[in-house]
């Protein structure tokens, strides 16, 4: 697998990052290029034999020893890129299949993180036109408040999921028919799956004919609408939350997750967002210890799974603070710790398909003031009840 | 989970009752009367352990009394509470009956209501509740003193309190009262602490084909068995179990 990484300073220090997202024996491979003149380049992305593209945000800042500088910055390009994609699928210029899908592919963006808070958080509009968003400086980051997911590692599963997702995302597209849309097989099924929220499952992305929707929209739409938001898949954190169980503390975690590969997800980008079907995970686990894990404590939980499966590296989650409940649901977006709604505020998460669900904070990352720098915001109603116990 | 064995029929009611929960539930979303409709949306509505029976549990819905409401509890002792709290909690198991059946539609019945006082500043919280249940019979009897269907003040979950002051908490009274499903169940609390939410809710006629098609379901039979105490017919539903209060016409 081979990403294309336009970049208009190629210093030390990105190639250390580059080579630790893409060291040298692995199968994937990162091509570090400086950017051309804009047309020059986007016929370079058009019919390139690579698998996905890397762009730093702003490749305008220096020009190169032949004198060329980019006079255009990354979601302009991107942004071209995406819609003379979408053309091809109309095939106007009447060549035929033979152009078809081939310049649609996952685009991320790399970045500092001073960068992209100056210039890209504030343009809501390129939001849309990027698969994955990197801080350069975390891609190498040993620091334990940088979450997992930024770092090189998972960085780098993520790039290989984005391409083995995209190439499944037009296979399918492809094959749907109209007016038969069967968007569970993106979610991984070959049939319409029961105990998953119909809403879901039979989800129509456009008005479009399956043949002429861009394979970016439904990477976009998945990413953001089934894997990142709350609602029936669950991320690793939240399953240890509803098992009661520390994951940082438990060596049988991992074993323990193993125990629910039938709730796990199979579909589009599993391999870079593993997550879990929140009902098979809660089914699963009933078989497992004969009732339900849910009005139990976390120590509770943890008692029973370890006496269902013999694992005895298992340790309960502890609560955030003294005050707080045990039966956890949620995980704290702030502390990224468990956490049961009733120790609680409710954020805002903006527009909801039907399907997605509530993300919570805990009391203490509230009243500690922990919100504004992870870009959280509580529901309006919430802040006024926020203010009326403790501001 | 299995889903062979279960009759056509019960299987729609089942699919209709969570359909209701989830209509509720985006009814009631961002209207703030909730505060997060999740639990509605995650009720468990499946089927029961016999055939033709259903299960509900929903658990702890909450609701916020704004600042405005707070200070309109004139009321309330404490009376300097910076906000009020309400959770509610159904968990039921019923018969899938037909439209217009005039049994007795459920097994077991328990709705909770916890109501919570926070004080500014400080760490007491002020706690009250009630909760309405069914009584299952014992032994195979109903208890003919208290109504099967009946509202408590107190219950299970009001958790220790640190002071009763001069406050005492009795199981009795039980005060007879139609029962209530999820939907009915989130009407009341509406009824009782959000009036004029209520008001507004009511004039959605989405909300009002819910809460009429639940009534028809679960405040018919009720009223017709309670009404079955006044003749000498011979009823759908038995309704000494209902209002056993009533002198039984028959005896008379």
């Amino acid at each position: 697998m081979t990403y294309l990484y336009l970049d208009d300073e190629i210093t030390t220090s990105l190639r250390s990052y580059v080579r630790r997202v893409a060291p040298k024996e692995g199968d994937l491979t990162i091509e570090t290029v400086r950017p051309s003149a804009f047309a020059e380049q986007i016929e370079a992305a058009m019919r390139g034999s690579f698998d996905g593209m890397i762009l730093d945000l702003r490749l305008d800042k220096v020009a190169g020893e032949d004198g060329v500088q980019a006079d255009y910055r990354a979601p302009a390009l991107a942004q071209e890129i995406r819609t003379r994609a979408a053309e091809e699928l109309l095939d106007e210029d009447g060549t035929g299949d033979e152009n078809r899908g081939r310049s649609e592919f996952p685009i991320a963006l790399w970045s500092t993180d001073m960068r992209l808070r100056q210039s890209y958080d504030r343009d809501k509009t390129s939001h849309d036109l990027f698969d994955l968003l990197c801080v350069k400086e975390h891609l190498v980051s040993t620091d334990p408040s940088v979450p997992d997911e930024e770092k090189a590692p998972a960085v780098a599963q993520r790039l290989r999921s984005l391409v083995t997702g995209y190439q499944t995302i037009k296979a399918l597209r492809d094959e749907t028919d109209e007016g038969d849309e069967q968007f569970f097989r993106f979610l991984g099924f070959d049939a319409p799956p029961d105990g998953v929220d119909e809403r879901l499952y039979r989800y129509v992305l456009s008005e479009a004919p399956p043949r002429e929707r861009p394979a970016h929209e439904y990477a976009r739409f998945i990413q953001r609408e089934v894997l990142e938001s709350a609602g029936p898949l669950l991320d690793r954190q939240t399953v240890a939350a509803r098992l009661g169980v520390d994951v940082a503390g438990s060596d049988d975690f991992g074993e323990l997750l193993g125990r629910f590969d039938e709730a796990a997800y199979s579909g589009v980008f599993h391999e870079g967002w593993p997550r879990w079907w929140s009902d098979v995970v809660e089914e699963v686990a009933e078989v497992l210890i004969g009732a339900s894990l849910r009005p139990l404590t976390a120590p509770e939980r943890v008692e029973h799974l370890s006496a269902a499966t013999g694992l005895d590296g298992l340790v309960a989650a502890e609560p955030i603070t003294a005050d707080d409940t045990t039966d956890f649901w949620v995980v704290c977006q702030a502390t990224n710790r468990p956490l049961n709604p009733r120790d609680g505020f409710v954020l805002e998460t903006g527009r909801r398909y039907p399907w997605q669900r509530d993300k919570y904070v805990s009391r203490y990352a509230a009243e500690n003031r922990m919100l504004s720098r992870r870009h959280l915001r509580l529901t309006v109603s919430e802040r006024e009840r926020a203010d009326a116990l403790f501001s | 989970m299995p889903s062979t064995h279960i009759a056509p029929a019960t299987r729609k009611y089942i699919k209709d009752r969570r359909s209701e929960l989830r209509q509720l539930a985006e009814i009631l979303g961002g209207t703030g009367v909730v505060r997060s409709v999740d639990p509605l949306s995650d009720a468990v509505v499946t089927k029961g352990d016999a055939p033709s029976e259903w299960r509900l549990a929903m658990n702890e819905l909450f609701f916020d009394l704004d600042p405005k409401a707070v200070r309109a509890q004139r009321n309330a002792k404490p009376s300097d509470l910076a906000a009020i709290s309400l959770t509610l909690s159904v968990g039921l198991r019923g018969l899938c009956l037909d439209r217009g059946a005039l049994r007795d539609p459920f097994v077991k019945l328990a709705v909770e209501c916890v109501v919570t006082g926070y004080r500014k500043g400080t760490d007491e919280d002020y706690h009250s509740a009630w909760h309405l249940d069914r009584d299952e019979p014992r032994d195979g009897r109903a208890d003919l003193v208290h109504p099967a269907y009946h509202v408590q003040y107190g219950g299970q979950r009001l958790p220790a309190l640190r002071s009763l002051g001069n406050h005492l908490l009795l199981g009795s009274p039980r005060i007879a009262h139609p029962p209530l499903d999820g939907v009915l169940a989130v009407d009341f609390v509406l009824t009782n602490y959000f009036p004029e939410r209520w008001r507004d809710l009511r004039d959605d006629r989405r909300y009002r084909g819910l809460v009429g098609d639940a009534q028809d379901r679960y405040w018919r039979p009720y009223s017709m068995a309670s009404a079955e105490r006044w003749s000498a017919g011979d009823p759908a539903w038995d309704g000494e179990p209902v209002w056993p209060q009533v002198v039984n016409r028959r005896q008379l």
